[in-house]
């Protein structure tokens, strides 16, 4: 059974079986979280209907760091336990990171000017999660600019290592510095600080969200499976 | 008797490669002195771009030179080991006894002699031109001394991604610029900031060399030995 | 020295290397970069003049002025010092008093001539209704500014 996370072909077999049904799941969470998200909840006390930004936003941020940490995963299993799974898994992913990166900075963007009074500004959340979405960028470019198809991968892994080294930074950058942008509100347990029926619509924005990532994951990594294929065929 | 022999010839092949590699790069001291003619052709565009204005310069002329350093670190992105990885020098490393570690850590002493110790003597002539007190000045050196060693770690660890690469040349240098982003946030910092705080800025710099002197011969090491076996 | 020793000395000495560097960044990490200061920082460093500077904090309760020529008054407060801070411009959305605000602009004197000022949004996110609700039965607390 755990061999579907790291064996190309068994994941290509449980992938086959499951990605239609994980898109119907996917469309029916969208449709729903979407729905509740923009249209049944209620507006913010100070931000009004600006608050709709962050069903978007929030989503997106989470999964930018959550691709990122499982690309570090599997390029730590690639390149230890020579597993080859996990090159076409940094390959699948990196696109889709960058994409949510791209589409968290322009919400995030959006939501400031009129809230902050500024499109950007350069505090340590923002700017390091700029520099995750260069990040994003040199991987892909790596991957792409190599002859030997084996050195690219490898090499573009240990630059996924590399600018792990972002992620905690990310993270923790609201705490360790005085920032403008607020910080962490969901994971915070101590007290709510989000009322329940504006948390509900976000929690499922961000599950919809994530079934979303992992739709476009499992369709890109079958592609890039059958893409090998044909490559030792040849 | 046999172990002391064997870590003479161990510390002697050290010692020989460094000084073979410090030679054959000097004999090319076109590329010093073309460094330092990028270095200043570089800032005067800077000096021209903002306009001749004696207060603005001298308020953001530390920043322009940490900035040309770290783009004089990506055009200088050593040769070193393209050339060794082309002639097949590595073998001959490997032969000796050496693993790729330590000629990592060799290549980091000898580039960093070659290109920013030059560097780091110039520049605090330059500062002339930007008019700057005597404590910045001082200030840039120290901070300098701590980050070039960091620099040049990261442009050994482009080069050595880009060992087997010929066609694209600018990722070598888009390696390196996001990755030495703390180095000058916290390096133009140290310099700027007032009295209490500039020690922790040094402090943390420090512990960034310390950091990728841990990493970053593992890096190398790991990416040559990945382009040797294709 | 035979290959394996060789890499054994250098895990043992990237690890010490990883081990001091990550203790002195996590002992020295806090408050060096700098976006804002607040108004305690300020007072007690005596700063006094300084061309562009941040400042951030609380809006003071009942301190908005606005002016005639549409300008706007107001004191940025850390509950324990003020600045006074005179600003010309669009102001954001979530600028109130009592909310959190950065201005930026010229210290003369300790007073601010703004030239940008952010409002700064916490983490708290509350229907419109419920506010009411909280106001009518007096269970609004000030922390949820």
């Amino acid at each position: 059974m755990l061999q579907i996370l790291y064996n190309p072909g068994r994941f290509n077999d449980f992938a086959k079986k499951y990605t239609n049904i994980l898109r119907h799941i996917t469309i029916y969470l969208l449709v729903i979280g979407l729905l509740y998200a923009l249209v049944f909840s209620p507006n913010d006390y100070q931000q009004g209907f600006s608050v709709k930004i962050m069903y978007i936003h929030v989503p997106c941020a989470w999964l930018a760091m959550f691709t990122y940490v499982l690309m570090t995963i599997y390029s730590i299993l690639a390149l230890s336990f020579k597993i080859t799974f996990g090159y076409i898994f940094v390959k699948a992913a990196a696109p889709i990171g960058a994409i949510f990166t791209l589409i968290c900075l322009i919400s995030g963007s959006i939501w400031g000017k009129p809230m902050w009074g500024t499109w950007w500004v350069w505090d340590a959340r923002l700017t390091s999660v700029l520099i995750l979405f260069i990040f994003y960028i040199i991987i892909i470019i790596i991957q792409n600019t190599f002859d030997d198809l084996q050195i690219g991968e490898k090499i573009s892994s240990i630059f996924v290592l590399l600018g792990s080294i972002n992620l905690p930074v990310i993270k923790y950058s609201v705490d360790w510095w005085n920032t403008l942008h607020q910080p962490a509100s969901v994971s915070k347990l101590s007290s709510p600080s989000i009322e329940i029926t504006i948390l509900g619509p976000l929690i499922a924005m961000n599950v919809a969200m994530t079934f979303l990532f992992f739709l476009i994951l499992f369709i890109r990594l079958g592609a890039e499976i059958n893409i090998r294929k044909t490559l030792i065929k040849d | 008797m046999s172990q002391i022999k064997k870590i003479n010839i161990f510390i002697l092949s050290i010692v020989s490669i460094a000084i073979r590699d410090l030679l054959i790069q000097y004999r090319k001291l076109v590329d010093i002195v073309s460094l330092l003619t990028f270095f200043i052709i570089v800032m005067l565009i800077f000096i021209f771009s903002i306009g001749p204005y004696d207060e603005k310069l001298k308020d953001i002329g530390v920043s322009i030179i940490w900035s040309i350093l770290i783009l004089s670190s990506t055009i200088s992105t050593n040769k070193s080991l393209r050339e060794d990885f082309d002639d097949g020098s590595f073998a001959v490393y490997q032969f000796a006894g050496l693993s790729y570690e330590f000629i990592a850590i060799i290549k980091i002493i000898t580039s960093w002699i070659l290109y920013q110790l030059p560097l780091i003597i110039f520049i605090p002539l330059t500062t002339i031109i930007f008019e700057m007190p005597i404590q910045k000045i001082y200030m840039l050196v120290v901070t300098m001394l701590i980050g070039s060693p960091i620099l040049t770690v990261f442009s050994l660890i482009a080069s050595a991604m880009m060992l087997t690469n010929k066609k694209n040349l600018t990722i070598g240098s888009l390696i390196i610029l996001p990755i030495s982003v703390p180095v000058i946030i916290f390096a133009v910092g140290a310099i700027n900031a007032d009295p209490e705080i500039y020690k922790a800025q040094l402090y943390i710099l420090t512990s960034i060399l310390l950091a990728s002197f841990a990493i970053g011969p593992w890096i190398i090491s790991s990416c040559i030995k990945i382009s040797v076996k294709s | 020295m035979p290959p394996r020793i060789q890499k054994l000395i250098f895990i043992v000495i990237s690890v010490i290397f990883l081990m001091i560097s990550l203790i002195v960044i996590l002992f020295n990490i806090e408050d060096n970069i700098v976006f804002f200061f607040t108004p305690s920082e300020i007072i007690e460093n005596k700063i006094l003049n300084d061309e562009n500077i941040r400042i951030g904090g609380l809006v003071k309760i009942n301190s908005i002025i606005y002016n005639e020529d549409k300008s706007i008054d107001f004191i940025i407060t850390d509950n324990k010092n003020d600045i006074s801070v005179n600003y010309y411009g669009i102001i954001p959305d979530l600028f109130k008093e009592g909310s959190g605000v950065v201005a930026e602009g010229e210290l003369l004197r300790k007073k601010l001539n703004a030239n940008k000022i952010f409002a700064k949004h916490d983490e708290n996110y509350m229907p419109e209704g419920i506010k009411k609700q909280l106001i009518e039965t007096d269970n609004w607390q000030k922390n949820y500014k």
